[in-house]
């Protein structure tokens, strides 16, 4: 299975020649999707993927097998970085928390799966980065672990070794409830 | 090893699920996005620009700077014209040597008032004060490598150590000055002039990474204002003063009389 568009089929592009506008048109709505399933936000997702394209104009890759795979991952990982930092400082500063953008959060004090949401976002940013984005690509995304290992420069082994133990770490914090307050993993 | 997946705990699933579902009826803001997105691309200048890391420090730029302001002048005025050109090649050099930074900065979305204005003053080593309306007081200190964050209605404080990567968000105010320090493309200049107290500014608007930033500097190169746009309408707007004396003790991750700490840093 290829990482999937949750928006849909995208239009198909010149893979011999795919320039970032036609990727933006192309996979845009899906690199959205990937940011705000992670940050729930609909300005913070739109900051990744914008930041997603222009990384690709400053910095194009040399070779890209899958054009979804490689967009997914990439905004997988900028958004675990935005939920870590962002995380972190709204813990630490709670006037800030309050005029936190509120279009999800607002949501998630009312909604019993918003809040398992904001509890695995939460927990999701405790996790070693790497574990984090292996673990959203996989079970957020769909995809396969050979897309994950091809996307991440990593080998399969290694990927499996990552889900793993974001699972095991996952499964320990969302199991209890007073490992939230504990310090997030640096 | 076996590359199989292990089966998600039931209490996992139930997360998972959740979270899959909170994406569910964002057609709309994707849309948007996807139609700024594309407005993006295709103002931007498709020549690959340089990024400054977010960590870099200040001192570290001047050094760089200090060597190339020669190269980068003459490089500038050939594109920008005669006086104009010479006193935004200024106006940058002065932003990449300055000692210290004060400024306060105004957000907008769309005419509305984001946040409380805030006032941010900046040391050569990179030390930040960021205070937010009497409220909040976030100092970051490199040299302790400390963040000490005072409370100011309840007189709390909070200080620990500057997370590895850095203090991300202390640079939140001062992208639109990595932009500007690394800036190397085509800046316009706006037609006309403003009088700021009395003093006549020209405008500079340049495209930088996921912003466009209007940089305004008198005719002798001093930078003034600075108006920032960037995701989702986000404006700021900047009052710039430069090289103004700032106490130390403004950097201080000491806690000052009356505040008492709480939270991770109170051990």
């Amino acid at each position: 299975m290829t990482c999937p568009d949750p928006a849909g089929d995208p239009p198909a592009i010149d893979p011999a020649d795919p320039s970032v506008a036609a990727l933006a048109v192309a996979y845009g709505r899906q690199v959205f999707h990937v940011a705000h399933r992670l940050l729930g936000n609909s300005s913070q997702a739109e900051d990744v993927q914008q930041e997603v394209f222009l990384r690709l104009l400053e910095k194009p890759p040399a070779e890209v097998a899958s054009w979804p795979a490689y967009l997914s991952a990439m905004a997988t990982r900028i958004s675990i970085d935005h939920l870590r930092r962002h995380t972190r400082w709204r813990r630490l500063l709670p006037i800030w928390v309050a005029s936190a953008p509120q279009d999800s959060d607002s949501a998630e004090l009312h909604a019993t799966e918003a809040q398992q949401a904001g509890r695995l976002r939460i927990a999701l940013s405790w996790l070693k980065p790497r574990d984090a984005t292996c673990f959203s690509l996989r079970y957020l995304q769909g995809c396969e672990i050979p897309e994950i290992a091809a996307s991440l420069g990593m080998s399969r082994n290694h990927v499996s070794v990552c889900l793993h133990r974001a699972q095991r770490a996952l499964e320990a914090k969302l199991g209890d409830s007073r490992r939230f307050k504990e310090e997030p993993r640096s | 090893m076996n590359t199989a997946t292990i089966p998600l705990s039931t209490s996992l699933s139930v997360h998972v699920s959740a979270l899959k579902q909170a994406d569910a009826g964002t057609e709309l803001q994707a849309d948007a996005a996807q139609r700024r997105l594309v407005l993006l691309l295709e103002k931007r200048n498709t020549v690959d620009r340089p990024r400054v890391g977010r960590g870099r420090r200040i001192i570290r730029w001047a050094t760089v700077a200090a060597t190339c302001a020669a190269v980068v002048i003459v490089a500038l005025i050939p594109v920008l014209g005669d006086r104009g050109s010479t006193a935004f090649a200024a106006a940058l050099q002065r932003l990449r040597e300055f000692s210290t930074l004060s400024m306060t900065i105004e957000t907008t979305v769309e005419g509305h008032e984001l946040m409380p204005a805030e006032g941010v003053q900046v040391d050569q080593a990179g030390d930040t004060r960021t205070e937010i309306r009497g409220l909040t007081t976030v100092i970051v200190n490199r040299r302790s490598g400390q963040v000490l964050i005072l409370q100011q209605p309840t007189h709390s404080a909070m200080r620990y150590s500057i997370p590895r990567g850095g203090a991300a968000d202390s640079r939140r105010n001062l992208a639109w000055l990595d932009a500007v320090r690394s800036f190397r493309g085509h800046a316009n200049e706006l037609p006309g002039t403003r009088k700021l107290n009395g003093v006549i500014v020209h405008g500079w608007e340049m495209n930088a990474p996921a912003m466009q930033i209007v940089l305004w500097a008198d005719t002798d190169g001093v930078p003034r204002e600075v108006d920032v746009t960037g995701a989702a309408s986000m404006q700021q707007h900047m009052t710039l003063t430069l090289d103004a004396p700032l106490a130390p003790e403004l950097f201080s991750t000491k806690l000052p009389a009356g505040y008492s700490l709480a939270g991770p840093g109170s051990r």
